[in-house]
């Protein structure tokens, strides 16, 4: 008789095709257990059966001829269902299940079938490791739980074999990533031999992989391109990420990256190295460009605002009040043009990475009176006095003193600016948690709550009209931010609408 | 007692910025000013007016600040008058290679009129 379907059915197929079992050609480790089953059950026929949905499909048949059949006549069909037990049919003719049989009434004359059900760590049953006779037969429990072993192990070859064919898979994968990517990829071993490299080697060099697999970058590259590179690849091999640019002789700049191989024991390291000849020249072109530009631009600003400057100063006689209040209006227009020319330049190099800091220990209360007194002029403007507080003596710090004093100018002009005439700022140096801190604190308006989050975005002002009111460029702050953090600091503020701010550096 | 201030070499190639700068140096403060276009022809003009001070531009076609600089230099009558670049390539590290080069100061464009002629005498006096 047919055997019912097991309960889980539909999971139970679907564990069995993510196997990928099914239909794989035959393997000696499947065939040499059905052997060991064979020999220890004293019968003709061992098979390694599968259940499918409509059939069973024999992975290993040892004295039995075909590759399945149908699952209506398979005795597994049956074993599957009590996963738990060893199915023993001692004599089928007398068993209703398989007296009528055709395997039983017919070729090859079943009689004799045990089987132990091939049960995945989920508790699916997917076949069975079964041995068949022609005649009736008992197997002792010894018989009977050594087969139950060997079905386990059965299991263990299937998941072996599955987690085989998937890292295969994984790794062929990865070879057609890494063979289709514009980069160079390889790994070498703790000798700086080549044992892994992608296509791209093949491309660069112009040679096979087989002619690259075993070489030292010192075999392939000119001396001083593989000095640099074995001097990189001996950094890393101490454990750390080294990065490193080098020039080949044929005009081409690579950047390479060389990554400790966490996965070897062994101090192998990755190497990805980049083209950047083509990014270079950009660059260059770049820099050429912005130099020029900025020099362009400030070439007729410098008549335009010397010419206003002599004019607004009576320097050409003396002018109506209406001409001289719209002139100084068009001098001090052409000022901040210039400071944003100056604004936009600074961010280009910091965004690019480009500019340059001369670090040295200096006295932070000198910094900030020199800061301070030249201020002083800008502040009479707005009618407002400095005030300098210091709780720290004569504390040194680490920064580039030209690159701070631009940032604490920035933070002097903006307080006067903002604050009311006849006002002051206080500037307080303090220490707080192990950090430096320069703050200046005005009493103005103070920073609008919804304004907060964007104060050191670049042309960032709280007012559109800001910008026209107070002069500036709206790249002030966002520099200063860029400026501190280069200088390994800390930027921020403290504001609340009506009672004033107070923006701080901290460095340590 | 050390000279006052008197006589500028002064070269620039922007004839609009040449013109202020030239009337605020000669109205403001009664400078002698005789102003060049090229670097080769304050090569040619140096000997004869023989300045106190050389104001000189960097960008400029042909021959520019640096190279006019080192061929003042070598005449021997310039040897030791001091040279200030007036440039619009001011970041830090441009500056430091002037002073390196020998440059007795440095004035950014775009400059301030009013106080131009203050900045000289401030390197004058510095220089002596």
């Amino acid at each position: 008789m047919k055997a019912d379907l097991p309960l889980n059915e539909i999971l139970r197929i679907k564990s069995l095709h993510d196997l990928a079992i099914l239909d794989t050609p035959r393997e000696q480790s499947f065939d040499d257990v059905a052997h060991v089953a064979m020999q220890l059950c004293d019968v003709p026929i061992a098979v390694v059966s599968l259940i499918d949905t409509d059939r069973q499909w024999f992975k290993s048949c040892i004295g039995l001829d075909g590759e399945e059949t149908s699952r209506d006549i398979a005795f597994c069909a049956h074993a599957i269902l009590t996963p738990e037990d060893v199915l023993i049919v001692e004599d089928a003719t007398k068993d209703y299940r398989f007296a009528d049989n055709e395997l039983v009434v017919g070729p090859p004359y079943i009689r004799f079938y045990a089987g132990a059900p091939l049960v995945t760590e989920d508790g699916f049953a997917l076949g069975t490791l079964c041995v068949v006779d022609y005649k009736t037969r008992k197997l002792s429990s010894a018989q009977i739980n050594a087969l139950r072993a060997l079905a386990n192990q059965v299991m263990q070859l299937v998941r072996l074999k599955s987690t085989s064919d998937a890292i295969q898979k994984h790794s062929a994968r990865l070879q057609t990533i890494a063979d289709s990517v514009p980069v160079l990829i390889g790994e070498l071993d703790e000798h700086s031999r080549y044992i892994f490299v992608n296509k791209q080697y093949q491309v660069w060099f112009g040679k096979k992989a087989e002619d690259i697999i075993g070489k030292t970058p010192q075999e392939l590259l000119p001396d001083n391109v593989a000095e640099k590179i074995m001097e990189s690849i001996g950094r890393c091999q101490q454990g750390k990420s080294v990065s490193v640019e080098v020039s080949l002789p044929c005009n081409v700049e690579l950047a390479i990256n060389y990554i400790p191989c966490v996965e070897s024991k062994q101090t192998n390291v990755y190497e990805v190295a980049v083209d950047i000849t083509e990014h270079k020249r950009l660059e260059k072109i770049k820099e050429g460009l912005i130099s020029t530009v900025s020099h362009e631009l400030r070439t007729p600003l410098t008549s335009i605002s010397g010419a206003l400057s002599l004019i607004a100063n009576n320097m050409l006689g003396a002018l109506p009040d209406k001409a001289q209040s719209i002139l100084k209006i068009a001098y001090k227009n052409s000022q901040r043009l210039n400071l944003l020319i100056n604004d936009l330049l600074d961010m280009e190099k910091l965004i690019a990475g480009k500019m340059h800091f001369d670090f040295q220990y200096k006295s932070l209360p000198s910094l900030v009176q020199q800061a301070v007194i030249e201020n002083e002029a800008y502040a009479n403007k707005y009618e407002v006095t400095y005030r300098i507080h210091n709780t720290i003596g004569d504390a040194h710090i680490n920064v580039d003193s030209f690159r701070l004093q631009q940032v604490l100018s920035n933070f002097l002009s903006n307080a006067a600016k903002y604050s009311q005439p006849k006002g002051h700022v206080d500037i307080e140096l303090s220490s707080i948690n192990g950090w430096f801190r320069v703050a200046v604190r005005d009493y103005g308006s103070g920073v609008p709550e919804a304004f907060k989050s964007q104060i050191f975005q670049k042309f960032a002002q709280a007012d559109s009209s800001d910008t026209r009111q107070k002069g500036g460029t709206g790249l002030g702050l966002a520099v200063s931010k860029e400026l501190v953090e280069h200088m390994g600091g800390r930027i921020g503020f403290d504001s609340e609408l009506k009672t004033g701010a107070c923006f701080y550096a901290e460095f340590k | 007692m050390t000279k006052a201030l008197d006589r500028i070499l002064y070269v620039e190639d922007d004839l609009d910025i040449q013109t202020i700068a030239v009337m605020v140096l000669e109205s403001i403060s009664d400078f002698t000013v005789e102003a060049c276009s090229s670097g080769s022809e304050a090569l040619a003009k140096a000997t004869g007016f023989n300045p106190d001070l050389v104001l000189l531009d960097v960008m400029m076609p042909g021959m520019d600040g640096p190279e006019t600089f080192m061929e003042l230099k070598k005449l021997p009558e310039l040897k030791n008058t001091p040279v200030v670049f007036m440039t619009a390539k001011v970041q830090p590290q441009e500056v430091d290679g002037y002073l390196q080069l020998g440059a007795a100061g440095v004035i950014a464009k775009p400059f301030d009129p009013m106080t131009l002629s203050d900045q000289l005498r401030e390197i004058w006096r510095k220089v002596n």
